[in-house]
């Protein structure tokens, strides 16, 4: 003889815990994601060069350098991690000891430079004479420096 | 007896309670794969050129280049007329009337370029120097840069003092 247990019905319930924990890492990795974009890359009108013969960047260390775009292709200064430095000569002796850090600390570091391509190139060519002189500082025989340029969404 | 029974019932429900549950990973894992498809299409694109600065030496030139060969100067300057600037070969080798022209004379004359055979005056490991005015617009000195480095040249650098 067959009997039937009513245990009635089916009990539905959404566990919260584990949707919290997946919000709060998503807010965590947006949070990391656009911080580390922003302190890298600031939105500027990169030059665009047709056809390109520039390549997609190697793996390794690198140390972005922005320079901020100013009225009439002047430059406003320097950013790298976050931090701004001067045009002036102070701005630039800071620059040259922030990347002289950065390239002991990251031994074969590359030096990322992003311009605005209205910027004149009087006020880009200090960034490089800085990442020079930096690179001396820190003991290395050349300062490797890559031009980013727009590459067209490609 | 009865006892025992229903021990061993209990602890049957209980194991059976626990299990992974994959349903809530797998929503996790396509939620990150939608967000780097996106961010992929979003982000632009960016190349790069590379150039390395060496020390300076006494001479001019002397450290940039570990080379017997005496680099070519590609002087860029700006100007009122068309095409807004200026480019000069020194040396002799006359003025581009620009960039384009540039990159066709130099990828003419290169050894084993697209000019003729007798027309091959530099190697592709031939150093060249551009040497911009601080009036010029970045976009024209890494046009220029880009001019020599589609021509086939690898050694291509700035000047920067």
């Amino acid at each position: 003889m067959s009997s039937i247990h009513h245990r009635g019905p089916a009990r539905v319930q959404a566990s919260l815990t584990p949707m919290i924990d997946v919000v709060f890492l998503l807010v965590v990795f947006f949070v990391a994601v656009s911080q580390l974009v922003d302190r890298e890359r600031l939105e500027l009108d990169l030059p665009q060069p047709t056809p390109s013969a520039a390549h997609q960047p190697e793996e390794g260390g690198r140390a972005v350098v922005n320079v901020l775009p100013g009225p009439e292709g002047t430059s406003l200064g320097y950013q790298v991690d976050g931090r701004m430095f001067a045009v002036d000569s102070a701005g630039q002796s800071e620059l040259i000891d922030h990347l002289r850090q950065r390239l002991q600390s990251t031994p074969g570091l590359f030096i990322n430079v992003r311009a605005d391509k209205q910027t004149g190139w009087g006020w880009v060519a200090p960034v490089m004479s800085a990442a020079r002189h930096a690179a001396t500082l820190a003991g290395d025989s050349a300062a490797r420096v890559r031009l980013s340029v727009d590459s067209g969404g490609r | 007896m009865a006892v025992t029974s229903k021990a061993r019932s209990s602890r049957s429900v209980r194991s059976s309670s626990i299990g992974v549950n994959l349903a809530s990973m797998i929503d996790v894992v396509f939620l990150l794969l939608i967000y780097f498809m996106v961010a992929t299409d979003f982000t632009p694109g960016e190349q790069v050129f590379r150039l390395d600065l060496p020390q300076r030496g006494e001479g001019l030139y002397e450290a940039m280049f570990d080379q017997a060969e005496q680099p070519l100067l590609i002087r860029l300057d700006v100007s009122s007329g068309e095409p807004g600037y200026t480019l000069l070969l020194e040396g002799g080798y006359g003025s581009p009337e620009d960039i384009d022209a540039l990159g066709r004379f130099m990828a003419a004359h290169r050894i084993g370029g697209t000019g003729q055979r007798d027309q091959g005056w530099f190697t592709s490991d031939h150093p060249i120097v551009i040497l911009a005015k601080p009036a010029v617009s970045w976009s024209r000195v890494v046009g220029t840069f880009n001019a020599v480095a589609g021509a086939g040249y690898d050694v291509v650098s700035l000047e920067v003092n």
